[in-house]
């Protein structure tokens, strides 16, 4: 027999899970594929694959290999579909992976090879777009990023371009939501300065 | 705005917020008032809207079309290496180790026939002659 407080803390996790499926419908199409319901995945993929992949791509600045990191955190979680309980937010758990997957390659990448010699393994594959939007801006801005310490790096691309809040963030990167402030103010000073002649 | 954010931690990520745009109207109203009348804060948001304007550049780019494919292509195979190294190789181990001892003694030579059992007390009368014999034998080279 459960005691009082386990007994809370059960309703207490249910309650939660109540609440992310109430609001969330990615945990709901989750708990279908737990079911076995592969279709409910493929929608997950489709509406979440872009998302992830450029944040992979502008964490390790690799088209190729950010690609196939995508593909390796969505494996992750299609593995663990059986296991699943909607206790958090998906994306941010997805972002989770994606963030330990990236960061795991970069620190295996650094061993690898020098910083230095980290720019030559950039995608270098000729892009229309990067024709168009002013190729050395941008490549000022690869650049800057690049160089950002890894948390920052991942905090400023959660934040800028996946447009994700604080708490959100804070809870990917495993901080304090205050801390994480912090942590974005110096990547944003850093960048300020980084790129002043581009801005 | 009573207290510049600057100065103050909590509130400093409002000037971050300006720039992405997650400010509500009033807030966003309450700040540019303060920053007519505060320096810092005005550099401070010019030059992180320019930023923001600037990284701006690095725009999202599309997924290759087969992305999806080679998914489930890759989850096809990760489920069937899953499959393979699930199997429980347990029961098999005293087979093997059966095996293995069988292995060891079959390839044996067939002992040879064995010696007939010793008579310990006859042996033993034995010895005691040898030796009566050699004592006798000291007995007269001394006696010579």
């Amino acid at each position: 027999m459960a005691s009082e407080p386990q007994r809370s803390l059960n309703n207490g996790v249910e309650e939660n899970m109540m609440g992310v499926l109430a609001l969330e419908p990615d945990a709901l199409l989750m708990t279908q594929v737990r079911a076995g319901d592969s279709a409910s995945f493929a929608t997950l993929l489709n509406r979440h694959r872009l998302a992830v992949t450029n944040f992979l791509n502008r964490m390790v600045q690799n088209r190729a290999v950010a690609e196939e990191l995508a593909q390796d955190v969505f494996l992750r979680v299609y593995r663990s579909r059986g296991t699943y309980e909607p206790t958090a937010r998906f994306k941010t758990w997805l972002f989770r992976i994606a963030s330990h997957r990236a960061l795991n390659w970069l620190r295996d990448e650094h061993v690898r090879q020098s910083s230095d010699d980290f720019s030559d393994i950039r995608d270098r594959r000729p892009n229309a777009e990067t024709r168009l939007l002013q190729e050395v801006r941008l490549e000022e801005v690869r650049r800057a990023i690049r160089r950002l310490p890894e948390k920052q790096r991942a905090a400023v691309l959660m934040h800028k371009y996946q447009e994700m809040e604080y708490a959100e963030i804070a809870e990917v990167l495993g901080c304090s939501e205050s801390a994480l402030k912090s942590l974005l103010f110096r990547a944003y000073e850093t960048l300020r300065e980084q790129l002043a002649q581009y801005a | 705005m009573r207290n510049c954010p600057l100065q103050h931690e909590d509130s400093a990520s409002l000037l971050l917020d300006h720039s992405a745009g997650h400010l509500d109207a009033d807030q966003s109203r309450a700040l540019n008032r303060h920053a007519e009348t505060c320096g810092r804060c005005r550099a401070f948001l010019d030059q992180q809207d320019r930023l923001w304007r600037v990284l701006d550049a690095w725009e999202t780019e599309p997924v290759s079309f087969d992305f999806q494919r080679r998914f489930w292509l890759r989850a096809e195979q990760a489920s069937a290496i899953r499959w393979w190294s699930g199997i429980s190789w347990k029961p098999a181990i005293p087979l093997a180790a059966l095996a293995l001892c069988l292995a060891i003694g079959l390839p044996r030579r067939p002992t040879p026939n064995p010696p007939p059992p010793v008579d310990m007390a006859a042996a033993e009368a034995a010895e005691q002659a040898i030796e009566d014999l050699d004592m006798l034998s000291q007995l007269q080279s001394q006696m010579k």
